[in-house]
């Protein structure tokens, strides 16, 4: 074991050393990729063991690769796919947000009605628990949106995205621990400005109109 | 001309996962012997650069219908066929993240 050790060690000093180089402009990219090729070989060699043979060969390449690429990036090459890029809209946000309203709502409309007892409570509760969860909700999908969907270029192009995003997540906080229509509305209006910035991404016009239910608040929505 | 690229996204996987090294055959002779199955990289105008498995290839060989091994991958199927005249390169081997093997 030990011997491996030392030879691990000393292929990785020599790998450094190597960058060092490549630095230096001592050595082509040709040069250092036919010693890595000559690694490889000694690799292949140098373990009888054949069950561990291929997984040490694998790994000490890797290291090599790795620190090499951390020296002189290696050109990416994406295996894209649908997961971190597929549907995004804004709309699930603002319906949810447009729900915390209308749940502050009907809370304000249970009290005036004056009801009491165990009505009032599981009525009220119910009220609390949907509001509840769809500040959340409204909150957890913009996050998906700036997190998977938004990128460098879109930043530059709008740089407010950071202080509406940040701003959207306060005001739905406070949605949830207040009953306060105001902030409830502000949090929808918040959701509005990220989602015209979302479009404006995609180069989609928007325009503002009432939503079609309770409660009718302005929502922006993309013209396609 | 041989070249090393790294590999970001999940379209490959399992036979490419993200952070393995690949080794690429780069310029006509990657052209020249390219074959169904094989591996590519190559240039998309929306995607940048982007590496799939080749499916088919046209009998002219300017087109290639290119597709990831993973159901969510982008690929042919989102953008249809690709022109051969994008190939940066054709994968020759690949290094993958280590894990430990079963004992």
């Amino acid at each position: 074991m030990s011997h491996h050790l030392k030879y691990n060690q000393k292929l990785i000093r020599s790998c450094t050393a190597l960058q060092e180089n490549y630095k230096k402009s001592l050595l082509s990219l040709q040069e250092i990729l036919t010693m890595i090729v000559i690694l490889i070989i000694i690799q292949l060699t140098a373990f009888s063991d054949k069950r561990k043979r291929l997984y040490r060969r694998n790994t000490m390449l890797y290291h090599i690769l790795e620190k090499l690429d951390s020296s002189m990036p290696f050109l990416r090459a994406k295996a894209h796919c649908d997961i971190p890029c597929g549907i995004y809209d804004p709309i699930v946000a603002q319906i949810a947000a447009l729900t915390v309203v209308r749940m502050i709502d009907l809370m304000n409309d249970l009290r005036a009605k004056g009801t009491e007892g165990m009505d009032y409570e599981n009525s009220m509760s119910r009220y609390i628990t949907v509001k509840e969860e769809h500040a959340e909700k409204a909150k957890h999908e913009i996050r998906i949106i700036w997190g998977d969907y938004i990128k460098a270029q879109h930043l530059e192009a709008h740089p407010e995205l950071h202080e509406i995003t940040h701003k959207i997540m306060s005001l739905g906080s406070k949605a949830r621990q207040t009953t306060d229509r105001a902030v409830a509305v502000e949090f929808v209006e918040a959701i509005n400005r990220f989602a015209e910035v979302f479009w404006a991404t995609k180069n989609i016009p928007t325009k503002r109109a009432k939503a079609p239910y309770a409660p009718a608040l302005e929502l922006v929505y993309p013209v396609l | 001309m041989l070249s090393w690229m790294r590999v970001t996204g999940i379209s490959l996987s399992p036979s490419l996962n993200p952070g393995d090294f690949i080794l690429v055959l780069k310029g006509p002779l990657a052209r020249r012997t390219l074959r169904m199955g094989d591996i590519v990289v190559f240039h998309h105008t929306q995607h940048g650069v982007l590496v799939k498995r080749v499916v088919k290839i046209s009998e002219d060989g300017t087109r290639m219908y290119v597709s990831g091994e993973n159901p969510d991958s982008i690929d042919s199927r989102t953008f249809g066929e690709v022109e051969t005249k994008t190939l940066i390169g054709k994968v020759l081997c690949s290094v993958r993240r280590p894990r430990k093997p079963n004992p």
